[in-house]
């Protein structure tokens, strides 16, 4: 367990030494991932609003059915104004954003504030929730994988859990839902919880479609947290440690555990993008009103406006987290945080 | 003799009805109606339902009768009945509403002049009776007085004129412009008195009544105040339940209206919720959980399980709901009916059936009446798979070696799988066809000819709703100005026969028409109808009463849950 490997590059002592950085260049680092952002947001916007407009028929057409005539669907694009050219509606929708109004859902004809505030706050439950349960199982599942490094139990989490992150949702769903929800009644069907339930009743809700999140996400992030373990038990100053004497849970908890949680934490802020936008699937199966279903419903219906926002929320939200997943890398290590 | 004891006690029917009716009385008489029928075209004459029954009782044992239902047991009342709902994809317009959530939504407030589910008679409701003049072209309707909306504001016949005129005028956009088109114009419904709606069509209509009732759904009787924007706060209607609240994407509540109209028939239940789902696996899911006691318009893929399984009861409605395939008939190899026919002749539809509904439906014809509509002649032989027949045609249409063709479809419910099952039956008379399965709204595209696959393939796979009568189907897919004609089917003679159909007030002149139109598409065979399908649900043991309607709408006037 005591084997020297110094990682090539930079020795720490070398980073450490950097002078730091003018307050000029402080200011221009802070603010071009602002800038960044707002330009990525801005060509988020304009591929979703002209990419959407390939997609098949107009609104008046989907929202009627096949069956409407033809003049039905003529008032109806005229007054959703879907029949004024791209450009402009692009224009106005981008105008109205910037002064902070988010429009309205063509489908549903509410306030796209109303539905996506909504959506957001139950993806943004579910995601926490999720997790709550799949970071300090991955963890715990990938620390003692690289303790018991090349033994059955490292191959065992580690393979079960790969083995399991290629499994669909959908999949790993139906099967907690014939085990648990039917078969043992342990938990509803339905993630929805009735109006008004306190907290603790809407975890119990959201246990179920937490379940395929966190079967596709322990294999990724166990295998990442016994990597980082592996790196830091081979890693000089684990060596000093152990020489300096000091008993082997101080040394895992103090030393290892902290580094072995960098990369992992890095990751999840990707990961959280796709918990809230993404989980279309999940969401459909377990009736739960997220952003990622209010995306897809938004998407065949050919509601632009609602469709845009749910996006760039989705966009902002992917940003903000990667962010916030760097700061919290900051916290953690030292060297992150100077630089 | 009862023949004659009965046509004496129906002298006094007689006194009571106009030309029209008793022309179907005779017919009744002289046998060239059977009792369903009979029903049938009492009710759209504007007979009410207890006098035409009293015509059946005095016949009875004259004409072949029809065996009554199983009694149900005794309905408790009280209770909270929760229904799993497709979730409405559009904001909630009984003006413009077109999709099965919104619709199910609705019609638990609302009500419409009559009411008409799988049984083709219609049911007298905010319109007491209608008559026609003699032509047919002019109907009166008396409007039901008494009727109070869930605000307390009388039914008025200003109501009913406005709910039509907002339908029929095209500057609203309502979604029932495709069956008043050619029949109610803007400008055409006025009142006449205070208790009377007068409906002066284009052109002499004999169904009309059903035009106006809840087949045509669009048509529930709102305010003449109404307001699209508002009606998902108050959701204003007449019927036995009350708005109670609705959240959009989550699900809606009504409690029952205990100053309801009618005093015979009272809700049962106290409260009814509906949630939404967006898929039909979790709303199966959900019942098998008992989070919901009732789960409709479940298509047979998603419900086998569902549906075999004791726990629960399943319901089957017989329906017109259907699938054609059209065959450009404008277009070679197609545009010879020997071709059409051959592939016709080369479907095993008792197979198919079986084996993509579990016989849970009707053979078709390859024409759009339905066994389950009482005006298809019954007697035109049923086509049945024969591919030496088949063969023999193509050869005949110089086609011996077969040649490749392709079926567009959309992806949905069963219609991938029938795709398959053509593909594979074509295989055995050396036709090579490839499928081209989209998503629906790829498939329907525009809806409109030179914009839509749907219309524009040369071989296409659609599916229809369910009508009580055939006469909306019957034409625009078929007729040759058909906004539907997907066939693109020309034919002086069908559209001859569809206009003799739908505007003849003799009984047995329209039974005959619709035998020939039957019989000229079974030699055109410009579309393939494999079957027609019965409409699914099922509820937990111990709920009665769910009349699953195949047009769409969920009645639960008359459930109740033990």
């Amino acid at each position: 367990m005591t084997t020297v490997a110094v990682p090539p590059g930079r020795s720490d002592v070398a980073r450490l030494a950097d002078p730091p950085p003018p307050p000029r260049r402080l200011v221009r680092r802070l603010l071009r991932p602002v800038v960044l952002l707002l330009v990525n947001l801005v060509l988020l916007s304009a591929l979703v609003f002209f990419g959407a407009e390939v997609l098949p028929g107009n609104i008046g057409r989907l929202l009627l059915g096949r069956t409407a005539d033809q003049q039905s669907v003529d008032v109806l694009n005229r007054e959703l104004g879907a029949d004024r050219p791209l450009v402009e509606r692009y224009l106005s929708f981008m105008g109205d954003l910037l002064q902070g109004d988010l429009g309205t859902s063509l489908a549903l004809r509410q306030p796209n504030s109303e539905l996506l505030g909504a959506a957001l706050l139950n993806s943004l439950k579910l995601a926490a929730l999720a997790f709550a349960i799949v970071v300090p199982l991955a963890l715990v599942g990938g620390v003692v994988a690289a303790l018991r490094r090349d033994t059955w139990v490292d191959r065992t989490i580690i393979g079960v859990g790969v083995a399991l992150t290629v499994l669909p949702e959908f999949v790993t769903g139906l099967i907690a839902i014939l085990v648990l929800s039917l078969g043992l009644k342990l938990f509803p069907v339905t993630a929805t919880p009735p109006p008004g339930s306190g907290a603790l009743t809407q975890i119990y809700y959201l246990v179920m479609p937490a379940i395929p999140l966190v079967v596709v996400l322990f294999g990724y992030l166990a295998k990442l947290a016994r990597a980082g373990t592996v790196t830091a038990l081979d890693s000089d100053y684990h060596r000093t440690a152990v020489l300096k004497g000091l008993p082997g849970r101080v040394v895992v908890s103090r030393h290892v555990l902290r580094n072995a949680l960098l990369p992992t934490i890095s990751v999840l802020g990707t990961q959280a993008g796709y918990l809230i936008g993404g989980l279309v699937v999940v969401e459909i199966l377990f009736n739960y009103r997220g952003v990622g279903s209010l995306i897809f419903t938004a998407a065949q219906a050919k509601d632009i406006p609602l469709l845009e926002v749910g996006v760039l929320t989705v966009g902002v939200a992917y940003m903000l987290l990667t962010a916030l997943s760097d700061v919290v890398a900051g916290l953690l290590d030292p060297r992150v945080r100077v630089r | 003799m009862p023949r004659r004891s009965g046509s004496r006690r129906l002298d006094g029917v007689r006194s009571q009805v106009g030309a029209a009716e008793g022309h179907v009385i005779d017919e009744l008489l002289a046998g060239r109606l059977g009792r369903r029928e009979f029903l049938r075209r009492a009710t759209v004459l504007g007979m009410s339902i207890p006098l035409a029954g009293g015509v059946l009782a005095a016949c009875a044992g004259e004409v072949p009768g029809e065996s009554p239902g199983p009694a149900a047991g005794p309905q408790q009342a009280g209770g909270t009945l929760r229904n799993a709902v497709n979730a409405p994809t559009a904001a909630i317009d009984p003006t413009t509403v077109a999709d099965n959530g919104g619709l199910v939504t609705m019609c638990q407030v609302g009500e419409y002049l009559s009411y008409t589910d799988s049984s083709p008679e219609l049911r007298p409701v905010l319109a007491e009776r209608w008559a026609p003049d003699d032509t047919g072209r002019v109907w009166t309707f008396d409007i039901r007085q008494g009727v109070r909306f869930h605000n307390g504001a009388p039914l008025t016949v200003a109501d009913v004129v406005a709910t039509f005129e907002r339908l029929a005028d095209p500057a609203n956009g309502s979604n029932a412009l495709s069956v008043f088109s050619g029949v109610l114009s803007a400008g055409a419904t006025r009142a006449q008195g205070d208790t009377q709606v007068v409906f002066e069509l284009d052109k002499p209509t004999v169904n009309f009544p059903y035009l106006v009732s809840s087949q045509n759904y669009n048509s529930m009787i709102l305010p003449a105040s109404y307001d699209p924007a508002q009606f998902t706060v108050d959701m204003m209607g007449t019927g036995p339940f009350r708005f109670e609240s609705y959240t959009p994407g989550v699900g809606a509540a009504f409690v029952a209206n205990p100053d309801y109209w009618d005093p015979t028939r009272p809700p049962f239940l106290e409260r009814i919720e509906l949630k939404y789902y967006s898929d039909m696996q979790p709303q199966i899911l959900a019942l098998q959980g008992g989070e919901v006691d009732v789960v409709s318009g479940i298509s047979f893929s998603s419900g086998r399980g569902l549906l075999a399984d004791p726990n629960f009861t399943a319901l089957y409605v017989p329906s017109s709901y259907t699938r054609h395939l059209s065959m450009r008939t404008d277009q070679a190899p197609f545009d010879d009916a020997r071709v059409r026919r051959a592939l016709a002749l080369a479907l095993d539809r008792p197979a198919a059936l079986r084996a993509l509904l579990d016989d849970k439906g009707e053979l078709g014809n390859d024409s759009p009446f339905a066994p389950s509509q009482a005006t298809t002649d019954t007697t035109v032989p049923q086509r049945a798979l024969d591919l030496a027949q088949a063969r023999q045609l193509l050869a005949d249409a110089g086609y011996a070696d077969g040649f490749d063709a392709t079926i567009a479809a959309p992806r949905t419910v069963d219609i991938p799988d029938l795709a398959v099952t053509i593909q594979n039956a074509a295989r055995d008379i050396g036709m090579r066809i490839e499928l081209n399965i989209m998503a629906p709204n790829d498939y329907y595209g525009d809806a409109t000819f030179g914009a839509s696959p749907w219309l524009d393939s040369q071989l296409s796979l659609v599916d229809y709703g369910h009508r009580s009568v055939p006469d909306v189907v019957a034409n625009a897919a078929l007729r040759s100005d058909g906004v539907w004609n997907a066939a693109h089917y020309r034919s002086p003679q069908y559209d001859a026969l569809f206009d003799e159909y739908s505007s003849q007030l003799d009984v047995t002149r329209q039974k005959e028409a619709v035998g020939a139109m039957q019989r000229l598409l079974l030699e055109d065979t410009p579309i393939i109808v494999p079957y027609f399908l019965n409409w699914l649900g099922a509820t937990a043991n111990g709920v009665q009463g769910v009349n699953l309607n195949p047009t769409g709408q969920l009645d639960l006037s008359r459930a109740s849950i033990a």
